[in-house]
């Protein structure tokens, strides 16, 4: 799957053509998505899609009349230039935009693997039949997504380049006779990465034990977030408070809190790594510039925000996490500590231990409090053993959570980032979480200043 | 119509069927395509930053039913491709078919599919057609009202509308020939005021509210008198004292009702989910399949359909992605599961036909059992003054900001933005972050005891997401005016 050479000449001749800012992105994906259900496979698609972004921009006195469109008809680029130049007087005046980005190097990371592109259809099946089967008589449900996708990006300042992406990722779910369940996601461009021998064994073993649930007394309790369940307080903390537009609208909880200590407590070092193997590698961003690792927080300290062009000063302040007219942090690492998760667990008693969170939102974004409830195994860990109990309802306000945290593991999980496993194109590194004094009443557990 | 060698022009049904006809028919035992075409618009103005967007794709997706000879069992396969050249549409065809095929391995054995037998055409009719308006009108008109969304509170505002054209052509196996054209249009705006480091957000239409029909949907909504109202609404709630804690009288809004009825009624009838299809992503349903006539969902006065030839609903169509005529069906009846959302693959299960609930978000994805147009129908007694003139102490709450819901849909909890209590028949003290929260059912809908007789409101969101990959499809919900119920906790 490649785009021609002759279309992105064509590309070329049309940017230079123009009497004004342009810019063309054109991408064609091919994706497959096996997905199964009470343990068969329910549907299997194979899509093939192309399309074509183009972007004008006139300088005008304040700043710029832009009009954009996208399609998935390359036939007539140049008509659609065409067309676009003939109404883009017709736009507002946006001042915040700045012109199209130049060529920015870019530190080269690998992003894609042919051996994730290349599964057959057949191999993917077999693979979903290995899963089901180490389930053993357990009832399997989940996908398993492959995606290759090939991008080329050209614009009037001189960007010019053709990038490959190739995008493995899984969410498993293994349910017992009484309707409990675990699970397992896993995201990456190297499928050669995805255990899943070990992975499945380990769920299905932890869904085997999940029966009898029992009721929590109320009380104080400390509570092991499970890698799932960190990752997703993470993630609410990537927009709502690292989002570059919430920070300029000052809505954000760390608003002019650059450089104080924000979360007092110095084991929280959050970075954003778009640069790690093991995650969902990118070199540019959305604009076209370049990514770096922006250090988030250390050790507590907020230190900076994700930026792209349009909620910086000047083009270059942009620390390369467009996401559209916003930038978010998709590629989050939140720093481990140095105890193994399985001796963390041995030490603990009266803890709570959540897997995975459902349905998780946000209920206060400026002090940013969530709320949902657990799933997929929840537990009470009593002298070092893991004993079920029923799934709780929560409310979190995240940064006094991150406050109450006293131990971080050693191992960490790649995850793909929100609850919305299969359509966030986001995924963190993070370790097991423990934190102390959380309370539970009336079946909620609560962790409010 | 595309060009193929030789330069004749073909249709791409002509290309497509030709091509799923020549598989053997005991081993295809049935396939279906769709050819779709989508134009969509969008002008927005976010903090005085106007601009718009606009969107086209046409594709065509093909399903297929194929049966393995060898080891007889069945699969589903789906493949898609917007590259509309005859090469690439036959590969299309291959890649369904070979999907199909892998799909087998993992299967439960043989399926059947009864296929649609229809043909016809189904247009939205329109009294602007946004498509005929210049992009500087549109423009102009949003930025005219982000002038009213400003106060010296205010710290954000944004406003968007949307206008998107779906045109769909379905054929399959059977002979089906259908054509649908539907405009939906819609738009919102919110505002978020701050004083003393406390923010307060105000929305209208809720974050979006969309219906079927042109530019005459916008105009209904009168933004510009409604955005100087949420201007001023955010600032009384800054001023207003925290929402209290207790158990009380709830009569629920329209915006807030329609999240209601499409979180914990719509989803929980969605019948793949209560089939544990959905289980792994979405989550279940605390219905069975032996509920129907049997499980007490609500109180008597409790009446919800599912009815996709609702005029001007978001949720309303001609036919369905399985080729099924749109058709109007109780979910609930006095307060009695009364059936399910279904498609042709499972409504024999239940001995029903077809709701007409098989939707796929675009022609790139495979049709899954959706929200319609749910709609809680009227009562007919009293009117929304009614009703509020007859509580002594409770609360009003309308428009949705937040929510969360039980993987089984029987439990919830929802953030409004509007917040007032009511005393001895009037609306009085407004209320900072209010939240109720309940199990569906019995406690909530059997104490549902009111609902007003008034004109319903037509609501429409196009954010509902389900499937994976995901599918984010445009639903309705027409629902009362106000909705009362007795013993709701409020507050955290």
């Amino acid at each position: 799957m490649m785009i021609r050479e002759e279309l992105k000449k064509r590309f070329e001749k049309v940017i230079n053509s123009l009497s004004c800012g342009g810019k063309i992105e054109f991408s064609i994906i091919k994706s497959n998505c096996t997905r199964f259900a009470n343990s068969v496979i329910t549907q299997n698609s194979t899509n093939v899609e192309q399309i074509l972004n183009v972007t004008l921009a006139e300088k005008v006195e304040n700043g710029y009349k832009l009009i954009e469109r996208t399609t998935g008809n390359i036939e007539n680029v140049e008509i659609i230039v065409e067309e676009l130049l003939n109404k883009i007087n017709e736009s507002s005046v946006n001042d915040e935009f700045k012109g199209f980005l130049k060529n920015y190097r870019s530190k080269g990371v690998k992003t894609f693997y042919p051996s994730t592109g290349a599964i057959s259809l057949i191999d993917k099946a077999e693979l979903v039949k290995k899963i089901v089967e180490n389930g053993e008589g357990l009832v399997v449900g989940g996908i398993l997504v492959t995606e290759h996708e090939q991008i080329f990006t050209i614009n009037s300042e001189g960007q010019k380049r053709c990038e490959d992406f190739s995008t493995y990722k899984v969410d498993v779910k293994y349910e017992n006779s009484n309707g409990n369940s675990s699970s397992f996601q896993e995201t990456g461009r190297n499928i050669e990465n995805f255990d899943y021998e070990t992975l499945s064994k380990k769920c299905s073993e932890k869904c085997r034990k999940n029966v009898d649930l029992s009721e929590i007394e109320e009380g104080e309790y400390d509570v092991l977030f499970a890698p799932s369940a960190t990752s997703e307080l993470i993630y609410f903390l990537s927009h709502i408070a690292f989002g570059g537009r919430e920070y300029k609208q000052k809505r954000s909880f760390i608003y002019g809190k650059l450089g104080e200590k924000i979360i007092n407590n110095s084991k929280i070092t959050l970075i954003n790594n778009p640069f790690n193997p093991l995650t969902l590698t990118e070199n540019y961003d959305s604009e076209g510039m370049a990514r770096r690792e922006v250090i988030l927080i250390k050790n507590g300290i907020a230190k900076s925000i994700a930026t792209n062009s349009l909620v910086v000063d000047r083009i270059e302040d942009s620390n390369g996490n467009s996401m559209g007219n916003n930038a978010y942090c998709m590629l989050m690492e939140l720093e481990g500590g140095t105890r193994n998760s399985e001796d963390i667990i041995k030490d603990c008693n009266n803890t709570i231990y959540i897997s995975r969170f459902h349905y998780p939102t946000i209920d206060n974004p400026n002090k940013v409090i969530l709320k949902g409830s657990t799933k997929d195994g929840t537990f009470l860990i009593k002298n070092g053993e893991l004993k079920p109990v029923k799934n709780l309802e929560f409310i979190f306000e995240i940064p006094y959570l991150l406050e109450n945290i006293v131990e971080l593991s050693e191992n960490r999980e790649v995850l793909p980032q929100g609850s919305l496993a299969s359509s966030l194109p986001g995924a963190n590194i993070v370790p097991y979480s423990l934190a102390k004094g959380i309370k539970l009443e009336n079946g909620k557990m609560g962790c409010l200043r | 119509m595309i060009k193929v060698n030789g330069g004749r022009f073909m249709k791409i049904e002509e290309i497509l069927s030709k091509k799923l006809n020549s598989y053997d028919k005991n081993v295809v035992k049935y396939w279906d395509c769709r050819i779709q075409k989508v134009v969509m618009e969008t002008f927005y103005n976010r903090d005085g930053v106007a601009g718009n967007s606009e969107f086209k794709n046409e594709g065509t997706g093909v399903r297929i039913l194929c049966f393995n000879t060898e080891t007889g069992k069945s699969g589903w396969g789906f493949a898609s491709t917007n590259i509309l050249e005859k090469n690439e549409l036959i590969s299309c065809c291959e890649l369904a078919f070979e999907t199909a095929m892998a799909s087998t391995i993992v299967s439960s054995g043989k399926l059947s599919f009864e296929p649609s037998e229809e043909c016809g055409e189904y247009w939205t009719r329109l009294e602007i057609d946004p498509f005929k308006m210049s992009k500087k009108e549109k423009q102009d008109y949003v930025n005219k009202i982000s002038e009213v969304l400003k106060s010296k509170e205010t710290v954000s505002s944004s406003i968007s509308i949307m206008f998107k054209k779906v045109k769909t052509n379905f054929i399959n196996s059977s002979g089906s020939d259908i054509v649908q054209e539907i405009v939906y249009s819609g738009g919102g705006m919110s505002v978020t005021n701050s004083l003393n480091g406390e923010f307060a957000t105000k929305s209208y239409p809720g974050y979006g509210n969309y219906r079927v029909g042109g530019f005459e949907i916008i105009e209904d909504y009168d933004l510009e008198e409604n955005g100087k109202r949420i201007v001023k609404e955010a600032t009384e709630i800054l001023n207003s004292p925290e929402c209290p804690s207790e158990v009380t009288t709830l009569l629920i809004g329209p915006q807030m009702m329609a999240l209601l009825v499409h979180e914990v009624c719509g989803h929980a009838t969605e019948f793949d989910r209560i089939l544990g299809e959905e289980s792994a992503y979405a989550g279940i349903s605390f219905l069975k399949i032996e509920d129907i006539g049997k499980f007490k969902y609500g109180s008597d006065i409790v009446n919800i359909v599912s009815d996709p030839t609702y005029p001007k609903s978001a949720g309303s169509y001609g036919w369905d992605d399985d080729g099924t005529p749109a058709n109007c069906q109780y979910l609930v009846k006095n307060g009695i599961i009364a059936g399910f959302l279904t498609g042709r693959e499972n409504s024999h299960i239940i001995g029903r036909e077809s709701a007409a609930a098989n939707r796929a978000s675009s022609y790139d994805k495979t049709p899954i059992n959706r929200i319609t147009s749910v709609n809680l129908l009227p009562g007919d007694k009293f009117t929304k003054d009614e009703i509020i003139a007859e509580v002594k102490n409770g609360y009003y709450v309308d428009d949705f900001c937040g929510w969360s819901i039980n993987s089984d849909r029987n439990g919830f909890r929802f953030s409004v933005e509007t917040m007032i209590k009511i005393e001895d028949g009037k609306l009085t003290q407004r209320y900072k972050n209010g939240s109720f929260s309940s199990k569906t059912t019995p406690e909530f809908w059997a104490n549902c005891y009111a609902i007003a007789k008034d004109k319903p409101y037509v609501a429409g969101f196009t954010n509902c997401a389900k499937g994976q990959p995901v599918q984010i499809i445009t639903v309705g919900h027409v629902v009362p005016q106000v909705t009362a119920f007795h013993n709701v906790k409020v507050g955290k």
